[in-house]
């Protein structure tokens, strides 16, 4: 995500994270966490969020009803990227960085063909692309 | 852009995403990954928002107390949005 964030703030791309539910609270690897019980543990859970993963993309809550989270999808990991005319150009079920990069070299480029942008990102050797 | 057969139902890497079940309950995630309701929401999915379609505004608390709608963005800026916890 920071990788596509570095790439691209500067080509006029704005990237923003919805903090939803906890879909493995309590699991194994997760002992610590629970759902949500209000709106203000949500946030203290994503602001935790932010210093675990040393976020800069800004990250935003959902209300409890989570109403605009279902709304796109109900699943906890999707990526969308919008265009400036606010029409949607990809959607996933996961981050796949590289489709991602594509799409964002494709609309930045399309802005500005004076200064094309080619598609780097990578995660292989990474173990995941998430 | 996007495939329609190409919605991932765990994440890819190593072991066929299956690296990632050792920090969850197996038999939480086996009744997940086989039950109807997340059979159909992953097949729904592309058709929630459908690719070319206006994208619905999102209005969000941030972390550090403001208000970010993506209104903001429209004529000025594309926008990628993310969907995550810690979990």
């Amino acid at each position: 995500m920071h990788e596509l964030q570095d790439k691209y703030a500067a080509r006029g791309v704005e990237f923003l994270t919805m903090y939803v539910r906890e879909p493995h609270a309590g699991e194994r690897g997760f002992p610590g966490y629970r759902d949500h019980e209000s709106f203000e543990h949500k946030m203290e859970v994503a602001r935790e969020l932010v210093a675990l993963k040393d976020m800069t993309i800004t990250v935003g809550v959902d209300d409890m009803s989570q109403e605009q989270h279902a709304g796109l999808g109900n699943l906890p990991n999707m990526v969308f990227v919008v265009d400036r005319a606010g029409t949607l150009a990809y959607s996933n079920t996961w981050l796949h960085a590289e489709e991602v990069d594509a799409v964002l070299a494709r609309l930045v480029t399309a802005d500005e063909p004076s200064r094309p942008v080619q598609p780097t990102v990578t995660t292989r050797g990474l173990g995941t692309d998430i | 852009m996007a495939k329609p057969e190409g919605y991932f139902k765990r994440p890819p890497g190593p072991l066929a995403g299956f690296w990632s079940w050792k920090y969850l309950n197996l038999l939480k995630t086996f009744r997940l990954v086989t039950s109807n309701r997340v059979r159909r929401a992953y097949a729904a999915f592309p058709t929630m928002v459908p690719l070319g379609s206006r994208f619905p505004e999102i209005e969000l608390t941030t972390t550090d107390g403001r208000t970010v709608n993506t209104r903001a963005f429209r004529a000025e800026k594309h926008f990628v949005l993310f969907t995550g916890a810690i979990t």
